[in-house]
């Protein structure tokens, strides 16, 4: 049996639409249709390769997106958390505030976006560096019940996570019922706001 | 729905048809997810190879300790940090570029400078001016520019890339910051 040349074709059975749609793009970009197919394919095995999902990568850019846009920075951990031990015991409430503040914008980017954005939540932390052992929100009849877990989080920074939240879930049209924030743990009760 | 055959290259069909037995799905399956993901990114204004490549790059800085922190915060912290402990902050955001310098050498693009700039571009997201350009054969100039970068900003980052630089093996030849403007030439450090 010969070897396989890259000029060798074999078929794949796709959606219509998808094609119509592929072949669209194509054309836009100017790219021969088969090239264009074979390079999307290409891209695709690489993702695979690194062990990732399309869906996450795609999920991950729009939520990188949501933060490129409201301004973040990208910088060390080490140097934020350095940071904020030394501001925090005088600038604790200023800090808080912001926080609340970017967690809103951020919300409010996501609703424009998403039909359910606490779905996102727990990637959006995880984008964001939260490292956290759980972030779930779940619902409870009428309420959503939110809970991020990790036992690392200082108390500086659990306190300035749970803003974040509450600025997310004001966006995401919630009210804040209960809440309980001890180190490391966060746990929300939240109900849909009432529109007057 | 209907169906249509798509000819594409064997090669890459049958490297489809293994990632799809290796997950038990089916090369249907696989195939239409990677299509209709294209279809999706477009639908956002991307292209899948711009979408990979940049979360590689923030997955670097992710791998590099780096994390997205709110400006308005982050300002807020490092102007006090500034005039408090400017030195320390220096040493720290130097010694951290140091670390980012040696990663971007085991990773094997601390020599392509294109490479590195794509690298250096996952640190500064949101700057539309920022790039590496080389002079001379020994000679690396960086240029970056933001009104949105404070001046205490502007310095640490200055440091940071000293660090990073340094750990490629370059020194500064010359070095120019200000309130939203950084420009730094490095030269190649001549072995003593």
């Amino acid at each position: 049996m010969g070897r396989k040349s890259a000029k060798d074709k074999k078929l794949l059975l796709v959606p219509s639409n998808v094609v119509s749609g592929l072949m669209e793009i194509a054309n836009r970009q100017g790219k021969p249709f088969q090239g264009f197919v074979a390079e999307t394919l290409q891209s695709a095995l690489e993702v695979y390769a690194q062990g990732y999902s399309l869906e996450e990568i795609a999920n991950a850019f729009e939520l990188l997106g949501v933060c490129k846009s409201l301004g973040s920075k990208i910088v060390s951990d080490d140097i934020f958390g350095y940071l904020i031990d030394k501001v925090y015991v005088t600038d604790g409430e200023i800090l808080r505030k912001k926080m609340y503040e970017f967690g809103r914008l951020c919300g409010r980017n996501l609703v424009s976006k998403h039909e359910n954005p606490l779905v996102e939540l727990k990637r959006l932390l995880s984008i964001l560096g939260w490292d956290l052992n759980e972030a779930s929100a779940t619902n409870k009849d009428e309420d959503v019940e939110i809970r991020c877990i990790s036992p690392v989080l200082s108390v500086q920074d659990t306190e300035l996570l749970m803003n974040l939240v509450k600025g997310l879930v004001d966006a995401f049209g919630y009210g804040i019922e209960k809440q309980d924030c001890i180190k490391g743990i966060i746990s929300l009760r939240c109900s849909k706001k009432r529109r007057s | 729905m209907g169906r249509k055959m798509l000819a594409a290259r064997e090669d890459l069909v049958d490297q489809v048809n293994l990632v799809a037995s290796r997950r038990g799905l089916t090369l249907f399956g696989v195939t239409n997810d990677a299509l209709e993901h294209v279809l999706k990114l477009d639908k956002m204004g991307v292209m899948q190879s711009e979408v990979v490549r940049e979360y590689e790059v923030s997955k670097a800085t992710r791998d590099s300790g780096f994390v997205p922190i709110p400006e308005m915060l982050l300002y807020e912290i490092m102007d006090r940090a500034y005039v408090e402990n400017r030195d320390w902050m220096l040493k720290k955001w130097n010694e951290c570029g140091g670390w980012c310098g040696k990663y971007c050498s085991v990773k094997g693009f601390g020599s392509d400078l294109r490479e590195l700039e794509k690298y250096l571009k996952g640190f500064l997201w949101n700057v539309n001016n920022f790039d590496l350009i080389q002079g001379s054969p020994n000679d690396v100039f960086v240029k970056c520019m933001s009104p949105r970068f404070s001046e205490s900003y502007v310095s640490f980052l200055g440091s940071f890339l000293e660090g990073l630089f340094s750990a490629l093996g370059y020194e500064l030849a010359q070095k120019e910051l200000s309130k939203g403007i950084l420009e730094l030439n490095f030269r190649i450090a001549k072995k003593v």
